[in-house]
């Protein structure tokens, strides 16, 4: 098992090192001037060929990556050619907003969307079953800016129950000033026990988290309902029932039990996704997450921020998919080496 | 005549689909007395293990059950789920074709063994592991505490099943019913699991329906035997009788395909023709598009059973006399006699 | 149960008081940003921090864009030597920074020799200085290697906002860290980082307080314009500081709640046309060209309404523009003369569209459209601005036409006629890769004169503009108009072409 982690975790290593190499080169191949990017509109051919030196873009290719590697190695991406800010800094704020979000949203599926797969596949060919399925399929049907929007026009627009967007209001980030402890601002605010923050933050994340999870929930419910119909057809199943075991015993214990190893596969997946993914979410309710940060870096050929921030995003999908291997050697027997 | 432990009367299963309706079981007729050991032979999709979770009320959705099932006198047919959970194990425990399927490979022997025994009789977590210690000395099943301990993946397809055979009898059936038992399993494994079944019968006087398509390991086993087609049994009689002079023109093809008693080959051969699709079931006696015998009126009325003898039945029009072995007709339609 | 009831119920009042959607607090302004400010260094920002940070700095002397002409703000006067070479600016007393040190002449001089010396953001508007000396505390004299109006120089929105001394000491760095000191009447609070920048009062700015103002300034980042729209009808928000689409003013024409203000800017979009490349090195086939273009239709169709189409390629609202003899929409004269060209059929030019701009697009589109009833063919190559500005300034990536949005860093028609038409080596943003040395000549005295004798430089201007139209080397589109939107309360909305920016001290609750 020790012999097992470390062989996955140098693999990780390997792995970070080829995807480092290949955003590296594919970001110096792709068209697109950064420099010009960088420096404004009007600048003027000095102030490119300025610039271009001070990010050592003169250089030949092979020069750059050693320096890129070295910095890298040090925990060094440069500065963002777009925002200007440290890579590292504005990656290290920005996914800890992504974090937040995903965990939360990733809960909720657990918490909401496993139950009624569950429900569905028990059930199954029953009219919840069909209501389920119907839904789900009108679910991934609309696309995630549409939920959101209909639900800032419903909850703020209509009701005015919610924020629009951001993550706290104006008036609470400059009268309510607490600690960045952990840069989730649902735990800061409680950390610093300042309740009107926490109601305020946990306000605004509602609506970016119900879109999130509203638009991943059809996936997770349709598969959740896939596998738990394949265990309830398991031989061990039948026998269950066979000697007696009450239905809801054998569904919720017993087959659940053997359904949420390939789940944690597909909670990591999603959380994984989610990572990456929430692109749209954050656009739509100006979320200062990973998600608009990346789409942003790379159509605006900000290298460095897309180099870094791709890095952090393949170890965090890397460290979610290994977490998940070493979990099933704990939830199955069969892999265990006795 | 002794008592009826298992006793099933015009049982119909059927299968509602969207443009059809598949008829597994058509009127099926089957009786298990204290202490016998029933084989109940067949193709498979004859509607034989159908039958089976028939017994346990375990016909899973949409089926819809109608007839009698009576396990120890207790009706099965129309009772909710919560009335059948004593019955389930309790009355008539069930062991499957695929030992190491039919464990759950998430929890230990010991632990699924306590679970279902705690489920039967009122004992504390201490007396179900003797209860089930107990059951797995009874079945031979090698150092028995260690075992215990073990996952499914950890035992072989032998031990698994004397583990299953202990399952059951922990719960002090009165009827076991062991559903291809031996099927999945090497030959001398099926040999040593035969064996332990005759033994436990002639030991504890358990009552076993045994389900195989092999009727080779009926004659070694069995006391009885019923032959199933296409949702009906066609005959029953005693081991003897249906295995050396057979009536129904489908038991002796069944016969004709093993290819010598007892050598234990589990492979059906092959039977000319199709077998019928249960949602369109040929008209009158299911078997006459295979049937040599066949005559005009078996394509128009399902022969009710009669006797031949003492409790040899059979459901044919043109069923082969005593000792009469080779069939008369050739072509498919000829006047019988 | 009941427990699962008062939970709900708690949850309920929690985010029912966390959040009351409605106006923003009183003495607050809410301004709706789609861009986060990137460069917080007075002698770098060269882009749309303008829009922040010109209500937090000021620069000596502030355009008039009615007179065309620099007024005083931070120097109360100015003189120029006859030679037009040696610049005296008398600076204003009683002035202090918003960290309390006074406003004078050392305080200048340091941060104009900071931005010379960095070279960075729009540090080229200073070229033609030599040196700056603090005569005494408030006089500042400045010397120039040849003659340039300084005075509109000392306007511009980028290179000539002065900070403090002390500020200016801590560098780059410390800036970036989202810190402004300045002058103005509103200082920096509060920088959180995509979300939004909030300024106060400051309460002792040299311009006075009526007692009116906003006291706080929230600029709020909203991506989305529809998001922004929403805010602005919930009242959370005051203004759109990004321009909205013109479609979008539109359908916002009847609600009574918001009100468009429509301003003259010196934006506009000349199309510029490839004279190194063929066939569009034919002088006649570019004359052709240029009569394909509806440009009503710009002005009107694309832009909405919020557009005119111009009489020369620089904006009629910027001084020295005038009014040419600009190509109209005439496909029959733009055939004649594509015909008299000479060049062989079949007619086919490469036109270079940059994503991010949707007009940019629908611009193209159109002109292929009227193009292919000519018989030219137009192949439309679209990328990022970065990319097709890149490979425009080369010949062998070049297209045969180029369509850009500009605009003038200070108060000069020379953003357009010397940055875009001179001749250049390497280039830079002679998108034509023009180089006629007729023009040069004119154009320099131009510019020569433009900082003793404006209304010499304006013809000068005008003569080269005539020959640079008579070569055809650009099609003037369209004069952009700025549209601001905003709720029907607030009052004071104002924009200065000179200034992408709105001046929050002018702004007033109704």
């Amino acid at each position: 098992m020790y012999r097992y982690i470390a062989q996955r975790l140098l693999l990780l290593v390997v792995t970070l090192i080829g995807v480092a190499t290949i955003t590296f080169f594919l970001s110096r191949v792709l068209p697109g001037s950064p420099v010009e990017m960088m420096i404004g509109f009007h600048p003027t051919a000095e102030q490119i060929a300025a610039a271009k030196k001070e990010l050592g873009l003169d250089q030949p290719l092979h020069r750059q990556y050693v320096r890129f590697v070295s910095e890298a190695i040090r925990g060094d991406f440069g500065i963002s050619l777009r925002t200007k800010q440290p890579v590292v800094e504005e990656i290290g704020r920005r996914s800890l907003a992504t974090i937040e979000l995903t965990l939360l949203t990733t809960l909720l599926l657990v918490v909401v969307g496993v139950p009624i797969g569950v429900i569905s596949a028990v059930h199954s060919n029953s009219p919840v079953d069909h209501t389920v399925r119907t839904l789900s399929i009108a679910g991934v049907a609309f696309p995630v800016f549409i939920v959101g929007m209909l639900l800032q026009m419903l909850f703020y627009g209509k009701l005015g129950w919610l924020p629009l967007q951001g993550r706290l209001s104006s008036e609470v980030y400059l009268d309510h000033p607490f600690d960045r402890v952990t840069g989730m601002f649902l735990i800061d605010t409680l950390l610093a026990r300042d309740y009107v923050a926490f109601r305020d933050a946990a306000a605004h994340i509602v609506l970016p988290l119900a879109t999130l999870t509203l638009v991943t929930l059809p996936l997770v419910t349709r598969i959740t309902r896939n596998l738990m119909m394949e265990v309830l057809q398991e031989d061990y199943v039948r026998t269950a029932l066979a000697y007696g075991m009450p239905r809801r015993v054998v569904y919720y214990r017993y087959a659940l039990k053997a359904m949420l190893i390939p789940l944690m596969t597909v909670v990591g997946l999603t959380l994984g996704f989610l990572l990456g993914g929430s692109v749209v979410v954050e656009f739509v309710f100006d979320w200062p997450g990973l998600g608009g940060y990346v789409a942003r870096s790379i159509a605006a050929s900000d290298f460095p921020a897309a180099v870094g921030v791709t890095l952090v995003l393949a170890s965090a999908y890397l460290t979610v998919n290994l977490v998940v291997d070493l979990l099933y050697f704990v939830a199955d027997p069969r892999l265990r080496r006795a | 005549m002794s008592e009826e432990v298992l006793a099933i009367r015009d049982l119909r299963i059927e299968f509602p689909e969207l443009f059809r309706t598949v008829e597994a079981v058509r009127g099926a007729d089957l009786s298990v007395r204290r202490g016998e050991i029933m084989g109940l032979v067949g193709e498979s999709g004859c509607g034989k293990s159908m039958t089976a979770m028939a017994c346990l009320g375990l016909v899973p959705p949409p089926g819809r059950v109608s007839g009698h099932v009576s396990v120890d006198g207790f009706e099965v047919v129309g009772r909710p789920d919560r009335e059948l959970l004593p019955v389930r194990g309790g009355l008539a425990a069930m062991i499957f074709q695929n030992p190491g399927k039919a464990l759950n490979p998430f929890f230990t022997i010991g632990r699924q063994l306590t679970d279902v025994i705690r489920l039967h009789h009122r004992h504390g977590e201490r007396e179900s592991r003797e209860v089930a210690l107990e059951a797995l000395r009874s079945v031979h099943l090698p150092d028995p505490e260690i075992a215990l301990g073990r996952y499914p993946h950890q035992l072989s397809g032998g031990q698994l099943q004397r583990a299953m055979i202990a399952m059951a009898l922990a719960c002090e059936p009165k009827v076991l019913i062991a559903d291809e038992p031996t099927t999945a399993l090497d030959v001398t494994i099926q040999a040593q699991v035969i064996v332990l079944l005759r033994e436990l019968a002639d030991a504890r006087g358990l009552t076993i329906l045994f389900i195989t398509h092999d009727l080779g390991v009926v004659g070694s086993l069995c006391d009885r035997v019923s032959v199933m087609y296409a949702g009906r049994v066609v005959e029953v009689g005693s081991v003897r009788d249906v295995l050396e002079s057979p009536a129904h023109p489908y038991t002796r093809k069944l016969l004709a395909t093993v290819p010598k008693l007892g050598d234990g080959h589990s492979e059906l051969a092959f039977i000319p023709g199709q077998v019928p699709d249960m949602a369109f079931p040929p008209s009158g006696c299911a078997f006459h598009p295979r049937c040599e015998r066949a005559s005009p009126v078996c394509t128009k009325s399902d022969p009710d059973g009669r006797d031949l003898g003492a409790m040899h039945r059979v459901a044919c029009h043109h069923a082969h006399g005593g000792g009469e072995t080779e069939a008369p007709g050739t072509a498919n339609g000829a006047p019988a006699r | 149960m009941d427990r699962l009831k008062h939970l709900l119920a708690a949850l309920g009042t929690a985010l029912a008081v966390a959040f009351s959607p409605g106006a923003s607090a009183a003495g607050t302004v809410t301004l709706l940003d789609s861009f986060d400010v990137i460069d917080w260094d007075p002698a770098i920002y060269y882009s749309a921090e303008t829009r922040v940070v010109l209500n937090i700095y000021e620069t000596l002397t502030h355009y008039n864009p009615d007179t065309g002409e620099a007024e005083p703000q931070l120097a109360t006067s100015w003189s120029v030597s006859d030679d037009g070479l040696t610049w005296t600016f008398n600076l204003r007393e009683g002035v202090k920074f918003h960290d309390g040190s006074d406003w004078n002449a050392a305080a200048a001089k340091a941060n104009l020799d900071r931005v010379r010396e960095m070279g960075k953001g729009a540090a080229y508007i200073w070229d033609a200085v030599t040196e700056i000396t603090a005569t005494d505390a408030h006089t500042l004299t400045i010397t120039t290697s040849y003659p340039a109006p300084l005075d509109l120089v000392a306007s511009s929105q980028y290179a000539a906002t002065m900070a403090s001394p002390a500020a200016l000491e801590q560098g780059t760095d410390w800036f970036m860290e989202g810190n402004a000191v300045g002058t103005g009447p509103y200082r920096l609070v509060q920088w959180e980082k995509s979300q939004q920048v909030v300024l106060e009062k400051n309460e002792d700015y040299w311009g006075g307080w009526s007692g009116d103002e906003f006291d706080r300034v929230v600029y709020r980042l909203v991506a989305e314009v529809a998001t922004q729209v929403q805010m602005l009808r919930g009242g959370e928000g005051d203004l759109m500081v990004s321009t909205a689409p013109a479609d979008l003013l539109h359908q916002l024409e009847g609600d009574p709640d918001l009100v468009v203000g429509v301003f003259n800017s010196w934006l506009n979009i000349p199309l510029m046309i490839n004279v190194g490349m063929a066939p569009t090195d034919n002088r006649k086939f570019r004359q052709g060209l240029t009569y394909i273009m509806d440009y009503a239709a710009i002005a009107n169709d694309i832009y909405g309404g919020y557009g005119s189409v111009p009489k020369s390629c620089v904006p009629q609202a910027m001084w020295g523009s005038g009014e040419h003899d600009v190509a109209q929409f005439d496909l029959d004269k733009a055939k004649m003369l594509l015909e008299q060209s000479g060049v062989p059929k079949p007619w086919k030019v490469t036109y270079h569209a940059y994503t991010g701009r949707q007009e940019i697009m629908q611009i193209a589109e159109l002109y292929q459209a009227l193009a292919a009833q000519v018989g030219v063919e137009v192949e439309l190559l679209t990328g990022e601005w970065p990319v097709l500005w890149k490979k425009q300034t080369k010949q062998e990536s070049a297209a045969n036409m180029f369509a850009v949005l500009w605009w003038a860093d200070w108060p000069t028609p020379a953003g357009w006629l010397e940055t875009m038409f001179r001749s250049e080596d390497p280039i830079v943003f002679n998108f034509s890769h023009y180089s006629n040395p007729d023009y040069d000549v004119v154009l320099d005295e131009a510019l020569r004169l433009q900082g003793s004798d404006q209304a010499m430089a304006v013809e000068k201007f005008m003569e080269a503009q005539r020959i640079a139209y008579d070569d055809a080397i650009a099609m003037c589109l369209v004069d952009l108009q700025k549209t601001i939107l905003h709720r029907a309360d607030l009052g004071g909305v104002d924009y200065n072409a000179a200034y992408e920016t709105v001046s929050v001290y002018n702004l007033r609750r109704m």
